[in-house]
């Protein structure tokens, strides 16, 4: 990634310095500063463009002032397709008896430039918002500005300064890049109540409002919050069963309820072969995983067995547990899709449906018992944000696991070499949502399958096989003979060559010299399957 | 380690240079052609950080020889 960084003050271009955004960026540019209004011309060289913008740097005199650029080339820059992160502090010298009865103008034009831009960003996915002051006031602003580099050499910040900016502004770049984790297993004992159950009783744990057992009902509280925004929630404990459902259900302190949690494993086994099994019943891959307990054993065990999963260094002062967990990076989103909302339904019924289907022996009769209904659509705009997640998250039935932005998606919508399209379903077990993404890729008269996954909680179905004939159908009815498709290997994928070889006429194409590519020929009546009655 | 290799080392750092220069002791900003004003800025920066010392704002204008860079870090409290 190519990054133009402008900031409306001197930074020192050292790439020890800018550490994390060195690493995250092929080559990381430090315009010339106090010209960001010039760095809107420069912008079509890079993928992205960082502006930092000090308040005390804004010239508030001049009729239009920078504000007012900014606003005016941030719609440009985004229909050129460049993402565009602002990175802003408010500080400014000011006086508590001053500020007692007056707001300062320049605060004030300043919020007003915050609310624009938000607004602006509401309509925009490729711009991004770094609030710099949340960093900057937890470590007070007196560690962060430096008037001496100021005088000496037009730096704002301390050392300490460049340090949390680089790292603020390389979190938020990150994020919009990197998929944050998906489900917490949690321990229970010492962990999501203070004491132990087995020992002290479902109602003599510590858990309440005063203390310590406040410290633990906070943090189940914050827990709870990142449940809302999609978490799913997991619970992993060396314990009796029994104990733990009697707590869950009959202490009133609980914030987490039974209803909350989408796995269980409160046995005598191993963690890491509970958080095995909690992955693969809900079929997660274990980078998706982060882990949460009070020992410090338990801890270094999982690092060592299950080296992918994100092991939360957990300090031992309980009353930092909430603060630790609402402000860590690894579960932050910056965009909240509407199937976020509904995840913890959805991975039960799919837990529930992996039940039915040991059950069930007649694949078919099963499939017909679940009543699935799914729907294909041509990708709207409405569905960007839903469909970046599946490409950024999708790791299992993903044929070719090229990770698209906004950016991307928005270009193939508006190109004619590009055809998208989302599917949704619904079944006895609930609306599962929009769970697939195909894009179909036109080239010197070749008609490839560029992208094909489904998201894991919906696999089991036979709806891969509905899927790729449905797009065949619609392939036919453009007037195309052939449908290429490229398999692109990786680590988690291998479920999608196993489909694609169990699909009747798909062939291997021996003209690409690639053992990985495959056609169909689209023109031929065959079906690739025959139960598509069941889906009528 | 040597006060004086420290120094050296943190020099070649921020200068991105292999081995110390001859005369080290002697040289002064613009000796070098990587020792310019934003690298003197750096460097003192990074001084700073390893000796737990703060400069003024005249002492950072001022120091601008290896000679001044000893006399501030390795004698602690001694003014210019």
């Amino acid at each position: 990634m190519n990054i133009l960084f402008s900031s409306t003050s001197f930074l020192p271009p050292s790439k020890k310095l800018w550490k994390n955004l060195n690493l995250l960026s092929s080559k990381l540019y430090f315009d010339e500063y106090n010209n960001i209004t010039m760095a809107f011309n420069k912008i079509n060289n890079y993928d992205s463009i960082i502006l930092l913008i000090f308040l005390q740097d804004i010239n508030f005199e001049n009729k239009k002032n920078l504000l007012d650029i900014i606003l005016e080339n941030l719609t440009f820059c985004t229909e050129k397709n460049i993402t565009v992160f602002v990175a802003i502090s408010s500080y400014f010298y000011n006086n508590l008896i001053r500020a007692s009865k007056h707001q300062s103008s320049n605060e004030l034009e300043f919020i007003e430039f915050k609310k624009n831009i938000y607004d602006i960003s509401k309509k925009n996915p490729n711009l991004f918002i770094i609030d710099l002051d949340i960093l900057y006031r937890k470590i007070g602003y007196e560690n962060i500005f430096d008037t001496r580099n100021w005088f000496f050499s037009r730096l704002r910040l301390s050392n300490k300064g460049i340090q949390i900016t680089d790292e603020g502004i390389s979190s938020v770049i990150t994020r919009s890049i990197l998929p944050e984790k998906k489900l917490l297993v949690l321990d229970c004992d010492n962990t999501i109540w203070g004491g132990v159950v087995g020992e002290d009783g479902y109602d003599g744990i510590l858990l309440g409002n005063e203390g310590i057992g406040l410290a633990y009902k906070e943090f189940q509280k914050e827990i709870k919050k990142l449940k809302s925004e999609g978490l799913i929630l997991a619970l992993c404990s060396k314990n009796n069963d029994k104990d733990v459902s009697y707590v869950l259900e009959n202490n009133p302190e609980m914030i987490l309820k039974k209803d909350d949690i989408v796995s269980f494993r409160i046995n005598w086994q191993e963690k890491a072969e509970n958080i095995q099994s909690i992955a693969k019943e809900l079929s997660i891959g274990l980078d998706s995983i982060a882990f949460w307990d009070d020992n410090p054993l338990e801890r270094e065990k999982i690092k060592n067995i299950l080296g992918e999963v994100f092991v939360f260094n957990v300090p031992n002062e309980i009353d930092l547990w909430p603060k630790l967990i609402a402000e860590s990076d690894i579960f932050a989103k910056n965009n909240l899709s509407h199937e976020d909302l509904k995840k913890t339904e959805q991975y039960k019924a799919r837990a529930q449906f992996n039940k039915l289907q040991k059950k069930s022996l007649d694949k078919y009769d099963f499939l017909k018992q679940i009543e699935l209904r799914p729907k294909i659509n041509n990708l709207e705009i409405n569905d960007i944000n839903r469909a970046v997640q599946l490409c950024k998250k999708t790791n299992q039935f993903n044929l070719s696991t090229k990770r698209y932005s906004e950016k991307d998606l928005i270009l193939f919508l508006n190109s004619e070499n590009y055809d998208l399209f989302i599917i949704s379903a619904i079944d006895r077990f609930g609306d599962h949502g929009k769970i697939g993404l195909a894009i179909i890729k036109y080239i010197d008269n070749k008609t490839y399958l560029d992208s094909f996954m489904l998201s894991c909680r919906i696999l089991g179905r036979d709806i891969e096989f509905w899927f790729l004939q449905t797009l065949l159908d619609k392939i036919k009815q453009n007037g195309k003979d052939f449908l290429l498709i490229e398999y692109q290997k990786t680590d988690r994928n291998y479920i999608v060559k196993n489909f694609l070889e169990s699909c009747k006429f798909v062939m291997k194409d021996r003209s690409l010299q690639s053992d990985n590519t495959y056609s169909i020929n689209v023109s031929t009546d065959s079906k690739i399957i025959e139960i598509d009655s069941l889906y009528e | 380690m040597n006060k004086n290799n420290k120094i050296e080392k943190i020099f070649c750092e921020i200068m991105g240079l292999k081995n110390t220069p001859k005369n080290f002791d002697k040289m002064k900003i613009g000796g070098i052609t990587q020792w310019d004003s934003l690298a003197n800025m750096n460097l003192l920066m990074a001084l700073e950080q390893a000796y737990s010392i703060r400069l003024s704002l005249v002492e950072m204008t001022e120091i601008n020889s290896i000679e001044k860079i000893k006399l501030k870090f390795l004698k602690k409290n001694k003014n210019l």
